[in-house]
């Protein structure tokens, strides 16, 4: 809720100042503040299709518009692309923003909140690619010990779900992968002291097999 | 932060120093040097509250003033549990203002109760004179079953005893109190949960 890149309209009220847009669409006389106030809704659609059309209301209006009305355009403009997941325009929008106004509080919060989304996004790449390696390891290495399942839940979780469950599940499957492993490990350590012991009373030297990186395959 | 038990909505003129407000009950600060900044469209910010050995969320909308944010505006104060009118205790027209919102929340949102707040009571010092007088507002707080506050974000007088009010009111309700212990409960659980299945 705090976050104003994640408000999202309800439909009610975007179908409400869409009327009103659209009634003066057809008298052909559009005030400023009608389709100021479509474009506030668009951008805060679930739809690309309509953010992205709010851009472009929102465009229009800056080019068209006085200087006070500049400043409110390009905040709900570096919104509505940072939704859509143009950041680079977005962070423009903003520094175009703060450039004029350094200290608006309500820019530099927006400003953080994409960069942080972006941080987030890098993230999420790493933590998918983490996901399939060590999901792979523990297929080849680690087959009984680890579960198929795991990695398959990786997979499946790529292609079936949306963005932000793909993060979570991820990162969960990621936890519990390493949650087995460390099981796995404390289990090895329990056996390789047990054949320590025997080392010891029978004079043979008796090893536990360690788990060979090198048998990875080159290419996925 | 992602629950809030209780959503306040400010509302009001431009430039009558509602986030002022936000921002010295949220964050005890106020910045004398920062030059006046018309908030775009909302601002949304949460504070923690202890009632009655309680926690309560506060989620606070602070919305635009000037007019042309208006249609915005109604959408923030729906599902409000209080509503913060503020006017500036020396401009009459932003009484005005202040009672514009009133009539059309008393309307509108029947639930939402309704505390008028007279900001920037530090100016008084300096020798201007109250606008309305006082007392003019005090009867029409009384008229409408409203309280009434004299507010200075500057030096924070009364700011939280207007949020602590609030605050008290909306758990004098035994069913807020019981919404908000459901709530406590749940989150207690599922800190408990994570297990390695």
């Amino acid at each position: 809720m705090e976050d104003v890149l994640e408000e999202v309209v309800s439909s009610d009220d975007l179908k409400k100042f869409e009327r009103i847009y659209n009634e003066q669409l057809r008298s052909s006389v559009i005030t400023q503040k009608a389709q100021f106030e479509y474009a506030w809704c668009l951008v805060r659609s679930k739809y690309s299709a309509d953010i992205r059309k709010g851009i472009m209301l929102l465009e229009d209006l800056y080019c068209n518009h006085s200087d006070s009305e500049k400043r409110d355009c390009l905040y709900y403009l570096a919104i509505g692309n940072a939704r859509i997941k143009e950041y680079t325009k977005a962070l423009n929008y903003v520094r175009s923003f703060l450039q004029v106004e350094p200290g608006n509080q309500q820019v530099q919060h927006l400003e953080t909140l994409i960069k942080k989304k972006m941080e987030k996004e890098g993230l999420y790449g790493m933590a998918i690619a983490g996901g399939v390696i060590i999901g792979i390891a523990s297929i080849l290495g680690l087959s009984f010990a680890m579960d198929y399942q795991m990695l398959s839940l990786c997979v499946k979780s790529i292609c079936e779900y949306s963005y932000e469950e793909v993060l979570e599940k991820t990162v969960a499957n990621i936890v519990k992968i390493i949650r087995k492993e460390k099981e796995f490990e404390a289990k090895t350590n329990e056996h390789q002291s047990q054949l320590n012991k025997i080392s010891k009373m029978s004079g043979i030297h008796v090893s536990y097999p360690q788990f060979n990186y090198q048998l990875l395959p080159k290419n996925l | 932060m992602n629950r809030v038990d209780l959503k306040v909505v400010l509302l009001g003129n431009a430039a009558v120093g509602k986030t002022s407000l936000v921002e010295r009950f949220v964050n005890e600060r106020f910045n004398e040097s920062l030059s006046y900044q018309n908030t775009i469209g909302a601002a949304f910010a949460a504070k923690q509250m202890q009632v009655n050995g309680k926690r309560l969320i506060v989620g606070i909308w602070d919305t635009a003033g000037s007019e042309k944010y208006d249609a915005m505006s109604r959408i923030y104060y729906r599902g409000a549990k209080a509503a913060i009118i503020c006017y500036d205790i020396i401009k009459s027209n932003t009484f005005q203002r202040a009672k514009f919102w009133i009539r059309e929340l008393r309307t509108v949102e029947e639930g939402c109760k309704i505390y008028i707040c007279a900001t920037k009571n530090d100016i008084l010092e300096h020798g201007a004179v109250p606008s309305p007088d006082i007392n003019v507002v005090e009867t029409y707080a009384a008229g409408i079953q409203a309280k009434f506050f004299i507010t200075s974000s500057k030096t924070g007088e009364n700011v939280a005893e207007l949020f602590n009010e609030i605050a008290q009111d909306f758990m004098s309700d035994p069913n807020n109190v019981q919404k908000v212990e459901e709530v406590i409960d749940i989150s207690n659980e599922s800190k408990g949960t994570y297990c390695c299945q």
